[in-house]
């Protein structure tokens, strides 16, 4: 999955998004899966049993609702000197694990510079090609590509903006709202909130309808 | 999925989240236009509707992968991940799977949020192996393929809907232009759009082969991107 890499936006906008992902390396899930049924066979059938009831959708929700962050492991940062210090822990604790930070490179080289780390692999964004015209409007591109996986609809965020708009919720709840279908928490509700604000008056001064209506 | 229309109350809370477009609202309830339907279950995990009238529909081959490549959290049993169902460059401090001298692409079909159909996945894959690319084994499209040096995909399975795959491959460095001119070309024929993403292993010296590529061709690339920053510990020396 590239779900953090075509993330769209100003510079000036994605000067505040920086995401971590910590990957255990491709041993299949399957084989940590049977040695763990192997050694604990009585936990693996609860679980399975937790998991078949309940999907895991909703199971990911409920983990990543219980957590303070509201994320399950994928840490999202709006400023590199928070960056740079969670990358000096991984760092230090040298777990073996692969780290991929996404982000502007200019940025993220910056950081790592200050922890002595450098480049070992990089992915560029060569943009989107194809039927363009079949896009939603940029400013809403902004945030959904915020959801690499687009669980997030830009019908749903036209109809958010629609009720802030009519007073009906606040920009927080309507972030609120779209974060929810991110399960991998890689959603940067600080950054949504001012795009949101900006969506909103951006489409109402241009005299759009007050009304939401399926595109 | 499907909505129980004696459930049903006709609220229409469920249309704006639907990614793919495919609820829509007949008389005063709503229905799902199947062929739209990407099975990706946004829908019915949000918990939007009041009285539980989404309803998940078993799925069997092909109508499965839809959801296989539209939910996030299903797991690609081939290749142990889950979302789109490849670790790409994010492991390859610890794989290797992309090497000095070696040009990576990632070939998201179908995002940002579109969707495509598997027929158009295989219009861009047959179109780039013909340049001479190298398909990643560990990837759940390139277990669909039926032949792996011509990226013909299997005929049962190009007509379903998902929301994004990834097509993944590499070539050698002095093949990159060669790619990205293909990709440009194949792109006037796809009825969806593609992202894509061009991985380059670092050198010693800190230079990036392919980004000197991409800069003296004057290819655009986004100012943001992904960096593997080398914590990993090969899986072999």
């Amino acid at each position: 999955m590239t779900h953090t890499l075509h993330r769209q936006g100003s510079v000036e906008s994605l000067k505040e998004d920086y995401i971590v992902l910590i990957m255990g390396g491709d041993i299949p899930f399957d084989i940590y899966r049977r040695r763990f049924h192997k050694k604990f066979p009585r936990i693996y059938e609860m679980v399975k049993k937790v998991f078949l009831n309940l999907g895991i959708l909703k199971l990911l929700r409920i983990i990543k609702k219980a957590k303070p962050d509201g994320s399950y492991g994928n840490p999202v940062f709006n400023n590199k000197k928070e960056l740079v210090s969670y990358l000096k822990e991984l760092k230090e604790r040298n777990t073996g694990k692969s780290v991929v930070v996404s982000g502007l490179f200019d940025e993220v080289n910056d950081c790592l510079k200050e922890i002595n780390l450098s480049p070992h692999t990089v992915q560029f964004s060569l943009g989107t090609f194809g039927k363009k015209e079949l896009l939603p409007k940029e400013e809403i591109l902004e945030i959904t590509t915020m959801c690499g996986h687009h669980m997030i609809s830009p019908n749903l965020v036209e109809k958010l903006a629609s009720d802030i708009e009519n007073g009906k919720i606040s920009h927080e709840e309507a972030v609120r709202v779209m974060s929810e279908q991110c399960v991998c928490g890689v959603f940067n509700k600080g950054r949504a909130c001012k795009l949101m604000e900006a969506l909103v008056n951006r489409l109402y001064s241009l005299s759009y309808s007050k009304t939401w209506t399926a595109y | 999925m499907r909505i129980n229309l004696e459930k049903c109350i006709g609220c229409m809370e469920c249309i704006p989240y639907c990614p793919a477009g495919a609820i829509i609202a007949t008389g005063n309830k709503c229905t799902v236009n199947e062929d739209r339907c990407f099975e990706c279950y946004v829908c019915l995990t949000s918990g939007i509707c009041p009285v539980d009238a989404l309803e998940k529909v078993p799925l069997k081959w092909p109508r499965i992968l839809r959801h296989l490549f539209s939910s996030v959290a299903m797991l690609h049993k081939q290749t142990g991940i889950d979302g789109r169902g490849t670790a790409e460059m994010k492991t390859n401090d610890v794989t290797g799977r992309y090497r000095h001298g070696e040009a990576g692409f990632t070939v998201d079909v179908g995002r940002p949020g579109i969707g495509t159909t598997f027929e158009d996945v295989e219009k861009i894959s047959m179109t780039v192996a013909k340049v001479g690319v190298e398909f990643e084994q560990m990837n759940p499209v390139t277990k669909l393929m039926t032949d792996k040096t011509t990226g013909k995909l299997r005929d049962d399975i190009k007509k379903e809907r998902i929301l994004s795959c990834v097509l993944e491959f590499k070539t050698e460095d002095a093949k990159a232009l060669p790619v990205i001119n293909a990709l440009k070309k194949v792109s006037k024929s796809v009825n969806t759009v593609f992202s894509v993403g061009c991985i380059c292993r670092c050198r010693p010296d800190g230079t990036i082969p392919v980004k000197t590529m991409l800069d003296e061709a004057g290819i655009f690339y986004r100012p943001n991107g992904k960096i593997n920053i080398g914590l990993g510990r090969p899986l072999a020396p």
